[in-house]
Parts: structure tokens; C-alpha cells; sequence
């Protein structure tokens, strides 16, 4: 892909709309500093990533660069873009994009909203076309670490110093991936060692223990042997432990008997926790009021329920003694009797249809009594977890004499997490005793039948409250669970000593400890190989990186260099890359070495044996090599002020680098501050073409940009005779001229049109058609207009090759001799 | 979204395979499989925390 033209507005430097065209081949730009001739490699960087590399390498300063892409004169109304047309063989494609808010960019492909640019990868994948100072210095100029991670973007190896970054990161600190638990079983072990190491009884176990894994088995041999010493003799082997536990539980309660336990919760317990608090906490739901509220409506059910056996009971006796009243003994008539009849009739339906009543009201009272029993359930399993500190109370001085002075805070925490859990306790009690009583009077509302909507309202409100309660209970004894362990331990300690069983303490727990303390070796093993695993990382991102410096890009970038060191320097110079080795010979991971060699005489580093000149040189030859290797869409390059600190020589010297760029393929497009240079390189590269321009003035509208003339048109017709002359010039190099012919003959008629009527088309955008055209108005004959229009037979408007063409020195040379006769008419006029 | 992998992810795979044929300690191997994601060092480090929580879950 080559770039045809960008067009620029409101973006850095530029403000107007301004439009440049590139040479397929070479391109000069000059322009005094701060012209904004920077902000065209600039635009094309943020077209094309999105983001400058000025920008890219601000780290620590990139709040500085908000909104800096914007020029600050562009009327609010407009839009800042870049815009550059691409011409990728026969076709053309424009890209362009738009600076939106917060320096964001809106691409567009061929005036179609796009995603992201139509290439075979993301551009940041594919080595930067742009050879820029800045970002050279910063690839040596740093410190090896620094310098590895630039190597690696530029060589497309980011990946690998990322693996390395990472796998350094894990190895070093470890401590964010070991788990709670994990850490715990550790202190619990390290607590035995170091009692273990306190013991001089036990020195032999202490040693062995200390070998870590490989010393386990050693260490409970030991054991065995010392626990067997301490049993009465006869003890049977698999009694040992059991019998040392006794004998030291019976020496230590002459002291004191109780422990600070605090156990928390089982996962079975945290899980029956949740789902109870779920339970009580959805258990007033509007379904509840209203089936306990319906029942009220029982109240009538029972006058009912009475009224009906009341006549039941007076039929019956009516059937004993007929038309006498049972109750008053006076005479009933028929009139009445069938009244009492239908008056039974209807309590009994009455009574029938409100049947379903007493089945809720059943319900209910079940409903109820489940309520209390899951509420007993989830109380009891907070208070026994408690209970057992709880109860140390009355002890807590004995406790506290035997911890202090030594386990101070030990003691403290003990006797703070009694008094806080007692008063816990306390509350949790007094809220589930405030459960209770709403509970009691909404049965006693059941049974009376006087249901109330505000009771089940307290209900509600009295469960949640206790469930809340019940929360913080639980989170209390999480908080302490762990310190009255710790303090437990302690107490345990302190009793073995005035006891007089510490040893056989130690030993007890190192039995009782056995398979922990096997895992903590195997954890220690599993940490401490991380410590392999990091130099395995390291030896093979070296080894991957020192494959890719020392290859071909190695040899490219000698290859380079050789081309700007002159024959008047000193013979010191750059000596080829290699990655640091350690005293064993071993790769250092990222410390690329750049190295160096003074009269055949190895240097320790080129970057502080090399003059700035020399490092400048190295870092463009580094950053061409790699533009020049591999894959890459992009045709084009751009070269941003490479002679910076250079002397006169080295400048000639790099002429022959873009003469040599331009000859491998590569379009480039030079910038420079200097513009002798520019015009020596204008001068040196006169047989390539080329456009030139300079950038004369600079005012709020942005550079004021001119095409100067390069070479004149004679001068480039000589170089395209001397070509001719040539009898073994490539079919290429033949080419080449046929088409300098056509840029000399769009020049000549450019330059006609403008002496005749005083405008000046671009030479850029002429076509066999436009040249007839122009060259008739000029009142050129038509016979030479004609010939001229038959130089174009062999190319397309777009200035392409036909289909089949192939070099023809006799046609070339007749366009040649016509380009001579229409430049006379230049010298004529 | 195409559900192709990205030259980035395809060089990473290629790299973190090369990677894992020179390492012979299976927990090291286990700890590069794990790389990747959004944050390879988190993504290690829960691996990490997984074998280390298997070592004390173990039976000897």
C-alpha cells in the first residue's frame, strides 16, 4: 500500500483544510522548526493507530496531551480530520478519520462508517512505518529492562515479555494466590517448630524437621522414639500417643482445667443458617396476613356453631316430650315447632358452608408451631457456639494469671470477646424472647378468634429484628474465632510449662499434627520451585529473544549502519546485539546487550562507548532493518528528521540510505528541518523523481506549504538519456524512465498553462486528456499535441501500466525527444 | 465478532506451547496452562491458590 495524498484539518499544527500529494517514490518535505511539518508524520500516526507515539510514550504524563490532537484556532463548527487516499495496486481506498470528544476517532472507510481499517491486522501488529528520533533514543537510551520491552514491540515479540512479566510477577510475590486456609495450616506449623526449636530435650527431632520433606520420615522416627521414652515401659506401640495425650491432660488440669474454644460454624451450619434466615424472614407475606386476618370471621362461625346445637338439643327433647318447650315447659303449637325446625335447618347449612375455616384455622396453629420450632432451632445453633466461652467467665481470672504477662494481649482478647459475646448473647436472648411473646398472642388471637392485622405486622418486624441480631451474633463469634484459638494455644502452652509437660506437649502436637505438617512441606516444596519455574521463563524468553536479535535483523541492521558510517570515522562502532550472560555462562531474561567494537576490541556496551551521532545512526538502522523485514501492507515510510547531530559526511552518507530505500520498493516520505539537506537529497536522488516541498511560513491557518521545483525538467530528461544509453538497464529501470517522461511532460504543461493564463494546475492530477486540453488552450499545434497525447498511450489515467505492457527503448526514446520539443517551448515563452 | 483467534492470541498460544515443552515440573505446567485471560497474573495465581488448596485437601 502507498499513500497517494493526506489531507489535513484542525489537527495539531494544521488548522485550514490542506491537502498534499505524495511521489510514489520520494517525497521531501523541509521546513524551518515548529512550521508544523512534524504534525503531517503526526496525522498520518493518529489515522492510522489512533493514538501519536509522542502520545503513546508519555506514561506519566499523558494528562498533559488531553486534547492536543485539536488545533486551537478551528472555529468550534468544524471538525478536525485526516484523510490520506492509499493506493494498493490498481485500486484506491480512502481512509479517514475524525476527531471526536475525549480525543476519540470515528473512521471511515471510503466515506463509510468503519470499525477499524481495512487490513489484514490490526496496524499496531504490523512494524510501524515510521522512523522517528524520538522513539529511537527511547530504544537505547533506557534501562535494559526498558530496552527488552522495546525490542520486543518492535520485533512483534510483546507477547513474550508479557509471559516473562507475568510468570516474574506470580514467583516473586506468591503471597496474593496462597489461600486463608493455606496461610493458617502454615502458622500452625511454624507455632510447633519454633516450640519444637525451644526444646533442647527434642534438638535431634528439631534437626531433622528442618530438612523440610525429605527430612519427614527421620523426624517421626525420632518422635517415636522420644514419646516412647516418656510412656510407662509396656505401653503398647499403637497406645503411645494416646497415652502421652493423657498423661500430659492429667498434669496440666493439676493446674487448670478448661480451654478458650470458640468453634465457628460448620459449612452444614452456615448453609441451615442461611436457609433459616431466608425462612423467617419471608415468613409475613401478604398471604399470611390475609389468611390469618380471614380468620376473625371465625368469631361469627362460632355463634353459629352454638346456635345450631342449641336447636339440635332442643328438637331432641322436643321429640321426648312433644309440643311442650323443653326450656320453658309452655306449649309449642305446630306453627312454631316447624319454625324451630327451619331455624336448625339453616344454622346446619350455615355451619357447613364455614368448615373450610376451621381447616385454616388448623393450619395456622400448625403454621405456627413450625415457626417456633425452626426459630428454637437457629437460636440454639448461635448460643452453643458461645456457650462454651461464655461459661469461662467465672474463670477468667485464673485464666488471665496464667497468660499474663507473657500473652497479654491474649488475655485481653479473651476477656473482651467473653464480655462482648456475654452481652451479645444477652440481646439475642432478650429479641428471640420478643419473637416469642407476638408469637404467644397471635395464637392466643387464633384461638380466641380475634385475629389483628398489626400483631402479624409485629410478627414481622420482631423476626427481622432478631434475625439481624442473630447476624451480627454470628459475625462476632467469626471475629474471635480465630484469636481464642490463638489464645487457646497459648493458655496450652503456658499450662505445659507450669506443668512441667512443654516437651510432651511438643511431642503430642507434632503426632497430632503429622499430616499437616507433611503438607506444609509440600507446600514450602511448591513455593520454592517457583523459583524454577521463573528461571525456566527466563532462560527461554531469552533464548527466544537472542534467536530474533541476532539473526537476520542483525545483519539488517549492520548492513544499514555499514551504509552510514563513512571512511573518516573511527573505527569505533556498533557490534551486533547478544543478550547479558550471568558468570555461568546462563542468559540474563531481559537485558538486551547492544554491543560494541573499538579497533577490533570488544566493548562493554555501544550504548556508553557510542557518541550520540553513532547511537542516533544505530537506532534508525534498527528501526529501517525492521520496517524492511517481514510482512507488511505497508509500502510507505516515513522519516522524520534522521540527521539530527549528524556532521556533513554522515549527512551524504544518508542520501545513499534513502537512495537505497527507494531502489528496495519502499516509498518515502523524508522530513526534515534542514533544507540544504533536503536539497542535496533532492539533488542525490534527482534520477528517482520526486516531489518537493517546503513549508515557508507558518500563521494561525496553519504551514504555508509550496511544491518547489526539484530538478529542472532538462536534468531529469538527461538522467532518463543516460538510462536509454545504458544497454544493460533492467526492463524496471527502463520502465521508471518512461514514467519520469510522463512527470516531466505534466510539469512542462503545468508550468505552460501557467505563464499563459497566470493559474497553475497540479501536475499531479494531469491525464492524457487534461494534457491535450491544457496544451490546446495554450495554443500549443496540434501536431505536437498530439504527440505528446500519444506519450500517455502506454499508462493509464491513474498513471498504471496497460495490461501487457513491456519496455520499449525506440518508443522511449521518441517520448523522449517530444518531452525535449515541449520544454523548448518553456525556454521560448 | 468472529470467533477466530486474534495474531496476538495465535503467537501467544504458539509461545505459551513452545514454553511448556521446555518445563517438566507438572505443577509449572499446570500454572502456564492457566495463563491467559484478561489478567494472566490473576488468572496464575487462582491456579496457584487451586493446588495449594489440593495439597492440604490431600491424603498424603
Amino acid at each position: 500500500m502507498r499513500i497517494k495524498s493526506i489531507t489535513i484539518q484542525g489537527f495539531r499544527g494544521f488548522n485550514d483544510e490542506r491537502t498534499l500529494e505524495f511521489h510514489h517514490r520520494l517525497t521531501l518535505i523541509s521546513a524551518p522548526n515548529s512550521y508544523g511539518k512534524t504534525s503531517i508524520s503526526e496525522a498520518l500516526e493518529w489515522l492510522l493507530y489512533g493514538i501519536t507515539s509522542k502520545v503513546q510514550e508519555a506514561d506519566y504524563s499523558k494528562e498533559e496531551y488531553k486534547g492536543s490532537y485539536r488545533n486551537v484556532h478551528l472555529p468550534e463548527s468544524l471538525t478536525p480530520f485526516v484523510k490520506a487516499v492509499f493506493v494498493d495496486g490498481p485500486s484506491e481506498v480512502e481512509f479517514r478519520a475524525e476527531l471526536g470528544e475525549g480525543d476519540s476517532i470515528r473512521r471511515f472507510v471510503n466515506g463509510q462508517a468503519a470499525e477499524r481499517w481495512p487490513l489484514p491486522c490490526e496496524p499496531s501488529e504490523l512494524p510501524r512505518p515510521f522512523v522517528l528520533q524520538h522513539a529511537l533514543k527511547r530504544l537505547l537510551l533506557v534501562s535494559p529492562n526498558e530496552r527488552f520491552q522495546g525490542f520486543a514491540t518492535l520485533l512483534g515479540l510483546e507477547e513474550l515479555g508479557h509471559i516473562e512479566r507475568d510468570v516474574v510477577s506470580l514467583c516473586t510475590k506468591p503471597e496474593a494466590a496462597i489461600p486463608h486456609e493455606v496461610n493458617e495450616l502454615v502458622t500452625a506449623v511454624r507455632a510447633i517448630q519454633e516450640r519444637l526449636d525451644s526444646q533442647p530435650s527434642l534438638a535431634a527431632i528439631s534437626k531433622a524437621f528442618r530438612k523440610g520433606a525429605p527430612g519427614l520420615d527421620e523426624t517421626y522416627d525420632l518422635i517415636a522414639a522420644q514419646c516412647k521414652q516418656r510412656v510407662p515401659a509396656g505401653t503398647d506401640e499403637g497406645q503411645v500417643a494416646a497415652r502421652l495425650s493423657q498423661m500430659r491432660n492429667e498434669a496440666v488440669s493439676e493446674v487448670f482445667k478448661g480451654r478458650i474454644a470458640l468453634p465457628g460454624y460448620s459449612p452444614a451450619e452456615e448453609s441451615a443458617n442461611l436457609e433459616d434466615e431466608q425462612f423467617l424472614l419471608g415468613y409475613v407475606t401478604e398471604s399470611f396476613v390475609r389468611d390469618y386476618v380471614g380468620l376473625v370471621a371465625l368469631a361469627t362461625v362460632q355463634d353459629v356453631i352454638k346456635r345450631a346445637e342449641f336447636f339440635k338439643l332442643g328438637l331432641a327433647l322436643l321429640v321426648r316430650a312433644p309440643g311442650i318447650c323443653p326450656f320453658c315447659g309452655q306449649s309449642v303449637g305446630d306453627a312454631v315447632s316447624n319454625h324451630i325446625h327451619a331455624q336448625h335447618e339453616q344454622a346446619g347449612r350455615q355451619r357447613d358452608g364455614t368448615a373450610g375455616l376451621e381447616d385454616q384455622r388448623r393450619a395456622m396453629e400448625q403454621d405456627l408451631a413450625k415457626l417456633r420450632t425452626r426459630l428454637s432451632g437457629y437460636h440454639q445453633r448461635h448460643l452453643k457456639n458461645a456457650e462454651f466461652l461464655i461459661r469461662l467467665q467465672p474463670s477468667l481470672a485464673t485464666v488471665k494469671s496464667i497468660l499474663e504477662p507473657k500473652h497479654g494481649s491474649h488475655s485481653a482478647a479473651v476477656e473482651a470477646a467473653v464480655s462482648q459475646l456475654d452481652s451479645a448473647a444477652a440481646q439475642l436472648k432478650g429479641s428471640h424472647a420478643a419473637v416469642d411473646k407476638t408469637l404467644d398472642n397471635i395464637d392466643a388471637s387464633v384461638g380466641e378468634a380475634k385475629e389483628d392485622a398489626a400483631l402479624a405486622k409485629a410478627l414481622g418486624m420482631a423476626l427481622a429484628e432478631y434475625v439481624a441480631k442473630a447476624r451480627s451474633f454470628a459475625q462476632a463469634i467469626s471475629n474471635d474465632e480465630s484469636a481464642m484459638s490463638s489464645a487457646d494455644q497459648a493458655l496450652q502452652h503456658e499450662l505445659d510449662a507450669l506443668a512441667g509437660t512443654e516437651d510432651i506437649g511438643v511431642l503430642v502436637d507434632l503426632l497430632d499434627g503429622r499430616r499437616d505438617i507433611g503438607r506444609k512441606f509440600r507446600i514450602d516444596e511448591t513455593l520454592g520451585a517457583l523459583k524454577d519455574l521463573r528461571k525456566g521463563v527466563d532462560q527461554f524468553v531469552a533464548n527466544r529473544m537472542l534467536e530474533a536479535i541476532s539473526g537476520d535483523l542483525a545483519s539488517e541492521v549492520m548492513r544499514w549502519y555499514g551504509e552510514i558510517k563513512t571512511t573518516g570515522d573511527p573505527d569505533v562502532h556498533f557490534g551486533g546485539f547478544d543478550m547479558e550472560r550471568t558468570a555461568a555462562g546462563e542468559l540474563k531474561g531481559r537485558r538486551i546487550q547492544i554491543k560494541a567494537v573499538s579497533y577490533g576490541e570488544e566493548l562493554i556496551s555501544a550504548v556508553s562507548s557510542l557518541s550520540e551521532s553513532k547511537l542516533n545512526a544505530l537506532g534508525l538502522c534498527v528501526s529501517i532493518a525492521e520496517n524492511l523485514k517481514g510482512e507488511s501492507p505497508f509500502e510507505f515510510l516515513v522519516v522524520d528528521d534522521p540527521i539530527q547531530s549528524w556532521d556533513a559526511q554522515h549527512e551524504t552518507q544518508f542520501i545513499e540510505v534513502i537512495r537505497n530505500l527507494v531502489e528496495r520498493g519502499k516509498q518515502v516520505i523524508l522530513l526534515s528541518h534542514n533544507k540544504a539537506w533536503v536539497d542535496r537529497v533532492c539533488k542525490g536522488c534527482r534520477s528517482l523523481n520526486g516531489w518537493c516541498y517546503e513549508i515557508t511560513g507558518y500563521t494561525k491557518a496553519g504551514p504555508e506549504i509550496s511544491e518547489t521545483p526539484g530538478v529542472k525538467w532538462i536534468q531529469r530528461l538527461q538522467e532518463v538519456d543516460a538510462i536509454l544509453k545504458n544497454q544493460t538497464a533492467s526492463s524496471a529501470r527502463l520502465q521508471q524512465a518512461e514514467e519520469e517522461i510522463r512527470i516531466v511532460l505534466e510539469e512542462i504543461v503545468a508550468e505552460l498553462y501557467h505563464r499563459r493564463k497566470g493559474v497553475r494546475p497540479s501536475s499531479h492530477t494531469l491525464n492524457a486528456a487534461t494534457v491535450r486540453k491544457l496544451l490546446l488552450e495554450c495554443d500549443i499545434e496540434v501536431g505536437l499535441v498530439d504527440r505528446i497525447y500519444e506519450s500517455f498511450e502506454t499508462t493509464s489515467p491513474a498513471h498504471h501500466a496497460e495490461p501487457g505492457y513491456a519496455p520499449d527503448r525506440e518508443r522511449i526514446r521518441r517520448y523522449h525527444s517530444w518531452a525535449h520539443e515541449l520544454g523548448k517551448r518553456l525556454e521560448d515563452r | 465478532m468472529s470467533g477466530e483467534a486474534s495474531p496476538q492470541d495465535s503467537r501467544l498460544t504458539e509461545l505459551l506451547e513452545d514454553l511448556l515443552k521446555e518445563l517438566s515440573d507438572p505443577v509449572h505446567k499446570r500454572l502456564i496452562r492457566a495463563y491467559g485471560g484478561q489478567d494472566p497474573v490473576e488468572s496464575m495465581e487462582s491456579e496457584l491458590a487451586s493446588i495449594l488448596r489440593e495439597l492440604i485437601a490431600s491424603e498424603d
